[in-house]
């Protein structure tokens, strides 16, 4: 391959137009792979990860929350309407435990969601929450 | 040597390399997306349909519906498989086997992971993972309220896996009262009224011993202020409901309840 040497200012033009699409890829593709992960503490029994000292929750635009516990133990995600109080999708189980397609809808509008992580055991458990953008696909 | 570093400079091939690695580097991480980022399933999992032979073994040990040779129902549907993914456990999709449909045509699937057993169902009302041995002991088992996938918001939909030889399913209720527990293929999914006395135990015999598990069924599910997404567009549409995000509300310590975010 050679470059036109005679021309240096014609060559550099796709060299710009190339650096800047490639930052916008990586840009994009790290702007996809963020999660927001909250909580990831020890939390008591039968208490939301944002009731605890040190505790957090996720309030933003996400489609997915996600709560687990690596002993697998029981956790529940619970999702809020932002600012509401209002439920829009829990799940509890044995973890990992998701919202699935609860939250897509939502996300697609322009809706921001509180996304929530609890032990609901009697006992105390660490609890990991992540809320992330996955999709927007809204069925 | 020295005059292809002195072309480079003058041409900024540097940093047109430079570029070139970014554009490499944004795409590994486009298509190397994270499934799950947690901090749980950083440490373990990442989606694959690669998932160790020993692992899946162990799981079909327990459940004969992942043993029995894969028909062509037994397939998952892509939108199925992305769901999985989300949960961001190994599970291997070739191994899936539809183990019930619902009166209403919900079917349930059964997919191995690497370290047990996943359930979904189409309607994507449930999703989750479970140990081998939460199998085995009972606690394989999940619950979901306040979804869009539900009828309404006054449904509670439990769902589960139960281990091969579990004989007489039955689930009992806050006051006590029983119901018999239909499984499938080793899995069940049943909805009830929130209104009603709540599930709160799931009881079968093996062995001829009784096996009692906990139903993860909230308490509060009663009063729980539940909305479906058709509900939120009429509260927005009298003004009930803040879009804009500010700041987070303040949270109540009372009880046993959510932060009400």
């Amino acid at each position: 391959m050679t470059f036109p040497h005679h021309s240096p200012a014609l060559w550099r033009v796709p060299v710009m137009v190339a650096s800047i699409v490639a930052l916008c890829v990586a840009l994009a593709s790290l702007g996809a792979a963020t999660a927001n992960a909250y909580c990831g503490i020890w939390v008591p029994g039968n208490t939301d990860c944002a009731n605890v000292a040190g505790g957090s929750w996720a309030d933003g635009y996400f489609d997915q929350n996600v709560a687990s516990d690596p002993n697998g133990w029981l956790v529940c995600q619970h999702t809020y309407l932002y600012g509401t109080g209002t439920t829009v999708s829990r799940h509890c189980g044995a973890t990992p435990e998701g919202a699935g397609w609860d939250l897509m809808c939502y996300y697609a509008e322009g809706r921001a969601s509180s996304g929530h992580a609890g032990n609901d055991n009697s006992f105390s458990q660490p609890i990991y929450g992540s809320a992330y953008i996955e999709t927007v696909h809204c069925v | 040597m020295s005059r292809l570093r002195s072309w480079l400079r003058n041409h900024n091939v540097s940093l047109a390399l430079f570029v070139l690695g970014v554009a490499l580097a944004g795409g590994v991480l486009t298509f190397a997306k994270p499934l799950a980022t947690s901090e749980a399933t950083r440490a373990s999992v990442r989606a694959s349909s690669a998932v160790s032979a020993g692992s899946v073994g162990r799981a079909s040990a327990l459940l004969e519906v992942l043993r029995r040779s894969a028909t062509g129902h037994d397939a998952l549907p892509p939108q199925l498989q992305s769901a999985l993914s989300r949960l961001g456990v190994e599970v291997d999709i070739t191994g899936a086997r539809r183990a019930l449909v619902t009166p209403q045509g919900n079917a349930v699937y059964l997919v191995p992971s690497n370290s047990g057993v996943c359930l979904i169902d189409s309607n994507n009302s449930e999703s989750g993972c479970f140990s081998t041995e939460a199998v085995r002991d009972g606690r394989a088992t999940q619950s979901d309220d306040c979804s869009p996938s539900l009828p309404d918001a006054n449904t509670i939909e439990i769902a589960g896996v139960l281990p091969d030889g579990a004989a007489d399913p039955t689930i009992i209720r806050a006051d006590g009262t029983r119901q018999a527990l239909k499984v499938d293929g080793n899995a069940y999914l049943a909805q009830f009224g929130s209104y009603a006395p709540l599930p709160t135990r799931i009881e079968w015999t093996s062995l001829g011993h009784a096996v009692t598990a906990s139903a993860p069924v909230p308490s509060d599910v009663v009063s729980e202020d539940c909305v479906t997404p058709a509900e939120v567009k009429a509260l927005e549409a009298s003004g009930k409901v803040p879009r804009a995000l500010g700041h987070p509300p303040a949270q109540p310590t009372v009880s046993t309840v959510y932060a009400k975010g």
